[in-house]
């Protein structure tokens, strides 16, 4: 009895193979060892052979021809090592002994305070959280007396969108893993609300407490661009359970329309901010309970300071102008 | 708003006809035939193209081959010497080039000259008393020249400087034309026009400013024109702030502060308050002021304006959180001018906290600069009230085409008379 499993990947899937005696024969074919339905694969594209304890490969296939580890094969058979990477056409295989070790197990219960992903307490919670937000958002907005109904009626839409989102989110994993994952879906939609949301707050409160609105227009920057990829990296990693590295490249990926539609916001930005704009930009927060880390100068000493600055600035701005008109 | 008597656009020719029966009186048509030979038309005319680009009056004054006419009418060819050239056209159809003198850009005064004799200088005189009559020539719409009587009403209220208030119909075309007394003497030069007889004429007496300084210097074209502009500007502004400095200032009460309201008779006041609503939960007042003066410099370019506001909102109804989300989207200012990037370099501003009527403020001074003007800013001052969970108050100033620093004197004093007063 070989010790030897051969895998094919194909549309996603992977299949083991027990090789029970050599030569191996795969192709479409079925009169070959190992079927592989696919219209790119030859009838008889490929030959594993095994001989005086040496593995050989050997590519049948005129047509769309095969490699190993990367290498394309000529028709002649060749020695390969196990563990080895082959594909015929480009459908993957691997020729791995059974004693090559599996990866770790992922443990899937969760507990603790932390494990917000799969309890449904900290889902609910997440969802009231963001519900709340909307409320507390339009009801500060609002300086005038409303009856509840016309916060209802102005909140529910964001509601809707959120329960939207909740099913989109839960309907990918049911294809992709076949299970549904509502809880974690409804925790992955409202943190997609709530965390931006507290990024503006803090945003808000930061700028106030410097005196420089840069402050917040940074946390918003890293609001729109980092927040939702990272949060459905999370969710693929915890719901999806692969690797960091390839959650983010798909939670990247899936963000990328989003993200491209950002970074033309910020592009513009940045263009408004080095070209010419008739708007003044100043700091213009503010906060009730009015804290901060300037002191209150006098207005002596303010207007030193303010004229010192602004004349500085204007002085340099007057020197690029003539140089930028000199240049042209 | 009043409107440059410069020709704009082809569309008033109601205004035509109705001015028709004033060409009936006898004194009228013998001054009009006494001076028609002394007034001229004005024509800006793109070298490219051959063809005139905007056109106005002027007259003979001085000596035989000086010509006045107003700024705002011959302004393209003095910003722009390379595209546009000016010509005259006489009552007889003849016509010339001129060339460019000196100006006095505040007045919208421009004095040119021809190579040619063009006529008898016009006489200056003094403004008869408030009522008596006066005699507009000019050349309207291009439709050959015409003379216009109209009414005395006296000087206008200015921080500096006004111009007369001349109740009579001027129309695009006639700036730059002379306005005389019964005598035929001049006393104004055409300039603008508010529309249904209320028109205004700039005093000889500044014209007669530009000749004596001419003649001082033996009719020697100005050299730097933007610096000439520029020097104007900045000492009309200093000396108007000056002005408004030394001044005495009504009080007025804006919520729990006494704030200065009229700084100067040149300067209005409005109550801009927003209509209250039934189910508001906090109260606001506005009020805005402004010096409504605008000096011309070129087609999209004005400067001169002051104008401050305040706004103060109080409430007891709604929480601190909620009240200042209403205020904080009260407190942003823009300057309301059409400069453009050729024109001025982006805002600097300065924001830090400063001390008023012995409570906190947000303040924020920003500044801009011309950048053909060498010295000319622009400046924007808002100051917020902060620190009080259920007041708020906001006082806006700003200046366009001002000396930066001595409009930063007056907002310092501003800010200083600032009273809370429960």
């Amino acid at each position: 009895m070989e010790k030897v499993i051969l895998e094919t990947i194909q549309r996603g899937v992977h299949s083991y193979h027990k090789i029970k005696s050599f030569p191996v024969t795969m192709g479409r074919a079925f009169d070959n060892d190992i079927i592989l339905q696919d219209v790119t694969i030859s009838p008889h594209h490929l030959v594993i052979d095994k001989q005086d304890g040496s593995y050989l490969i050997q590519n049948l296939s005129t047509e769309n021809g095969s490699s190993l580890e990367g290498k394309k094969l000529g028709s002649e058979a060749e020695v390969l090592e196990i563990p080895a990477h082959f594909k015929l056409n480009k459908l993957k295989a691997r020729l791995l002994s059974t004693d090559m070790p599996v990866e770790e197990t992922y443990v899937q219960s969760c507990s603790g305070l932390f494990c917000f992903f799969s309890s449904p307490v900290w889902a609910a919670l997440l969802f009231l959280a963001t519900v709340a937000i909307f409320f507390i958002e339009r009801f500060l907005d609002t300086p005038v007396a409303k009856e509840p109904l016309y916060y209802i009626s102005n909140v529910l839409p964001s509601v809707w969108t959120l329960l939207g989102i909740t099913v989109i989110i839960s309907g990918i994993t049911r294809i992709s893993t076949h299970r549904w994952e509502i809880i974690p879906a409804i925790s992955i939609a409202s943190m997609v609300f709530l965390v931006p949301q507290l990024f503006e707050y803090l945003g808000h409160f930061v700028s106030y407490l410097f005196t420089s609105d840069s402050f917040g227009s940074w946390l918003h920057n890293i609001a729109s661009f980092m927040i939702i990829p990272v949060l459905l990296a999370l969710f693929i990693v915890k719901t999806i359970h692969t690797k960091w590295l390839s959650a983010l490249g798909v939670a990247a990926l899936v963000y990328s329309p989003f993200l491209a539609y950002q970074v033309i916001g910020l592009v513009d930005d940045l263009n408004l901010k080095s070209g010419f704009s008739e708007i003044p930009g100043y700091s213009q927060t503010l906060l009730p309970n009015d804290i901060r880390l300037n002191t209150t100068l006098s207005l002596d000493d303010f207007i030193k300071d303010a004229d010192e600055e602004t004349s500085d600035v204007i002085e340099k701005m007057l020197i690029m102008a003539k140089e930028k008109e000199a240049r042209s | 708003m009043k409107q440059f008597l410069q020709k704009g656009a082809l569309s008033l020719f109601l205004i035509i006809n109705i001015l028709t029966p004033a060409f009936a009186e006898l004194g009228t048509s013998k001054l009009y035939t006494e001076t028609e030979k002394s007034v001229y038309q004005i024509r800006v005319i793109n070298k490219q193209t051959g063809k005139k680009s905007s056109i106005g009056s002027g007259f003979v004054v001085s000596k035989n081959n000086i010509l006045a006419t107003n700024y705002h009418v011959v302004s393209e060819y003095i910003n722009d010497p390379e595209v546009y050239s000016l010509e005259y056209l006489s009552t007889s159809g003849k016509g010339g080039t001129l060339e460019l003198l000196d100006f006095d850009i505040v007045h919208d005064l421009a004095i040119v000259k021809s190579k040619q004799p063009m006529g008898i200088p016009l006489k200056i005189s003094y403004l008869p008393e408030k009522g008596a009559n006066l005699f507009s020539l000019g050349n309207p719409m291009d439709l050959g020249f015409t003379i216009i009587k109209g009414t005395n009403n006296g000087v206008l209220p200015r921080a500096i400087d006004g111009n007369i208030l001349f109740s009579g119909s001027l129309n695009p075309g006639m700036s730059g034309g002379p306005a005389l007394d019964q005598e035929g003497n001049l006393v104004g030069v055409n300039v603008a026009t508010s529309g249904n007889n209320i028109s205004f004429l700039v005093p000889a007496e500044y014209l007669k400013v530009v000749l004596d300084r001419l003649e001082g210097n033996d009719f020697k074209t100005v050299d730097d024109r933007f610096a000439h502009s520029s020097n104007q500007l900045r000492d009309n502004a200093k000396k108007i702030i000056t002005k408004i400095l030394n001044n005495k200032w009504s009080a007025t009460k804006i919520g729990t502060f006494i704030v200065p309201a009229k700084l100067d008779n040149s300067i209005r006041c409005w109550d801009a308050s927003r209509k209250p609503k039934k189910d508001d939960l906090f109260k606001s007042y506005f009020t805005r002021c402004s010096n409504e003066d605008n000096i011309y410099i070129s087609s999209h370019l004005t400067v001169g304006s002051i104008n401050f506001e305040y706004l103060w909102l109080e409430t007891d109804k709604l929480s601190p959180t909620r009240f200042y989300r209403r205020y904080e989207k009260s407190n942003s200012s823009v300057i309301g001018s059409r400069a453009g990037k050729r024109d001025v370099t982006n805002f600097s501003c300065h924001t830090d906290f400063t001390k008023v009527a012995d409570r906190d403020f947000k303040t924020t001074v920003c500044r801009r600069d011309y950048l053909k003007y060498k010295g000319l800013s622009d400046m924007l001052f808002t100051t917020a009230l902060v620190g009080e969970e259920d007041k708020g108050f906001i006082f806006n100033l700003d200046f366009t085409g001002t000396d930066a620093k001595t409009s930063l004197i007056l907002f310092k004093r501003m800010l200083e008379t600032f009273k809370w007063k429960k």
